[in-house]
């Protein structure tokens, strides 16, 4: 029962903390999250040499039966995703109503139940079941208040999800149609092309992609994140986005599931320029700090695009790699957002100021995530950034360079303005200062630090998303998944 | 009868997607109920139809105790299963569209997608 750990103590943790209330639910919520992060951990530590866990539901073989799949990328995943799930939900305690706080813990870990039933999954259906899972707590999750702009942004993105469900599901059922299977191991060990099964894969691009905010179907993001309260708006800043990327790797990362799919490379290519460029120009042009954030998701999402077009095992690696350092840094910066709006009720770029001489510590824990965003050395996202535009360059792909590196300056300038705005501009008039709560200097520390680690170290984590790719390229490592009898370990 | 199928799949998506443009929020529900029953059936229908008429005698609800192999009429079950999930979750999708509705009805007097963000005031 290896494999679909993460999900059954997600599970678990859902129905228990709706039974309790008040502190007892919250320390008890809090004390899941923590064991999910040390299994989550333990699983990565036992993924690490290579070793794939499996789990046939009901007894059935792979075909057949529904398969979890434990393997290194989802392990990675898995543990990145824990460490936010805690670091978020602590920085959250600070702001939940007290009325919401009872349904605020269960809907928190239906959520995590949902992104790590979609990471660990390797049924195409069972992905689809577990998305919904994850997108209908994050609906709940994002409505809960009664801020008007906060139901104008849940309405905008449910309906937009909808969309992208429907494809989803469309895009299935020609799958089934042309290949008779929805098992991805059997999928990538199966071939052939035909009609049925190029239309499939331009329906789960097309939903992957609205998922993962890509170029032409982007616009739901910054329409309605805004509005979403900020700490739920940090975890699906870090985390919701991401799933859909983490598909795309797995599913779509050249070389990989769709052998003979090779078609559609280049458009994943050419989704990924314009999401970069018009992803930061949008930013430079936003004067609230929640705005600038948002757009600058999707300009993220395009360098991660861009891996898995690239693809092969440095393309797929660095993805990888970028998506791991990606989710804490961006997490990050929306949680300074947050502590910001604390102390000034506002993260309204004209009416905030000052925060670099009030709150030193905050404008350090800024700093080391801007500039990891940017991709400063020796901070982690230089290191995502060179091994994306290493294999970019391997590849000859000379767009994919400049386009890289203008969005990288952009990226700057954006950094920039927040800094000069919110820290070190003098405090507006008019303008009472509160506290920061020390739960919420907390996670942002933390996570500063281990931005600082993948900085320093980047061996160990650049070493496991190489291995993973590997991985995800070999045809031996699906054979197994399909029949672990037969195959030597 | 794969025909037949495709053009009620048109004519449900094509008001699906008319209601969801429309603009007021109770059409945008309804539309995604038909754009959602159109898919359910275009999944079914990809999982290949029974190739004889419904009246033909080999139609038996009961498999013949004898057989070894599934009879000519035999569907693949696993669309069914597929569709039978999908509306479940569908369902649960729509009625928390349709909650949404009424209380944006109830709360702010609101029946347009966009009409929450061009009112003016206070929260």
């Amino acid at each position: 029962m290896i494999a679909p750990s993460p999900i059954l103590l997600a599970l678990f943790g859902a129905v228990l903390t709706g039974l309790i209330t008040g502190g007892r639910q919250r320390a008890l919520s809090i004390l899941i999250s923590a064991t999910q992060l040390l299994l989550a951990g333990l699983l990565l530590w036992q993924t690490s040499n290579g070793s794939v866990y499996i789990v046939q539901s009901g007894g059935w073989q792979a075909p057949f039966g529904i398969s979890i799949v434990l393997d290194l990328t989802s392990a990675l995943f898995v543990f990145v995703s824990a460490f936010l799930l805690l670091g978020v939900q602590i920085f959250s305690t600070t702001f939940v109503p007290k009325n919401l706080e009872k349904i605020f813990h269960p809907l928190w870990h239906v959520l995590s139940l949902g992104v790590f039933g979609s990471f660990l999954t390797g049924d195409l259906f069972n992905l689809f079941v577990w998305f919904e899972v994850m997108l209908m707590a994050s609906f709940a999750l994002s409505s809960l208040g009664r801020g008007r702009a906060q139901w104008t942004a849940t309405i905008y993105s449910v309906s937009l999800n909808l969309v992208g469900s429907t494809c989803f599901l469309l895009g299935l059922g020609f799958l089934y149609n042309s290949t008779g299977t929805l098992n991805h191991a059997h999928l990538v060990l199966s071939e052939g092309a035909s009609s049925a099964k190029h239309i499939a894969a331009f329906l789960l691009i097309m939903a992957f992609g609205l998922k993962s905010a890509t170029f032409p179907l982007y616009q739901w993001l910054p329409a309605s994140y805004p509005g979403i309260p900020i700490g739920q708006l940090a975890l699906f800043a870090g985390l919701l986005t991401k799933v859909g990327i983490y598909t795309l790797i797995r599913y779509f990362g050249v070389g990989s599931a769709f052998n003979d799919l090779s078609l559609w490379s280049p458009m994943i290519w050419g989704l990924a320029l314009p999401t970069m460029l018009l992803g930061v120009l949008s930013a430079a042009s936003q004067n609230s700090m929640r705005r600038i954030l948002s757009f600058h998701i999707i300009s993220q999402i395009g360098y991660m695009l861009l891996g898995v077009a690239i693809g092969g095992v440095m393309g797929l690696g660095a993805a990888i790699f970028y998506v791991l350092h990606h989710m804490v840094v961006k997490t990050n910066l929306f949680l300074v957002a947050g502590a910001i709006e604390t102390a000034y009720g506002t993260s309204d770029l004209a009416r905030v100021g000052g925060a670099k001489k009030h709150y030193p510590w905050l404008a350090l824990g800024f700093l080391i995530s801007a500039l990891s965003l940017v991709g400063i050395p020796p901070l982690s996202g230089f290191w995502a950034k060179i091994f994306i535009l290493g294999s970019v360059i391997r590849a000859g792909d000379n767009w994919g360079l400049i386009v890289g590196l203008v969005t990288s300056f952009f990226t700057l300038f954006s950094m920039i303005k927040i800094w000069s705005e919110v820290f070190l501009k003098a405090v507006p008039s008019k303008v009472t200062l509160k506290e920061i709560p020390l739960w919420q200097y907390l996670p942002i520390g933390i996570f500063a630090l281990w931005t600082l680690w993948i900085g320093f170290f980047p061996t160990v984590f650049a070493n496991l998303s190489q291995q993973a790719s590997e991985q995800l390229l070999s045809s031996k490592h699906f054979q197994q998944i399909l029949a672990p009898k037969e195959v030597a370990p | 009868m794969t025909l037949w199928m495709g053009v009620i799949i048109a004519i449900l998506i094509s008001a699906g997607v008319y209601l969801t443009l429309s603009g007021s929020l109770f059409k945008v529900v309804v539309g995604f109920i038909l754009v959602g029953h159109a898919i359910n059936i275009a999944v079914f229908t990809l999982g290949g139809l029974p190739s004889i008429s419904p009246s033909s005698p080999q139609l038996s609800a009961i498999i013949d105790p004898s057989a070894t192999t599934l009879a000519e009429a035999a569907m693949d079950p696993l669309p069914q299963a597929l569709v039978l999930t999908a509306i479940v979750i569908g369902f649960g999708l729509q009625a928390f569209l349709a909650v949404m509705l009424f209380v944006m009805r109830k709360r702010y007097a609101v029946d347009h997608i966009n009409g929450l963000s061009e009112m003016e005031g206070p929260e």
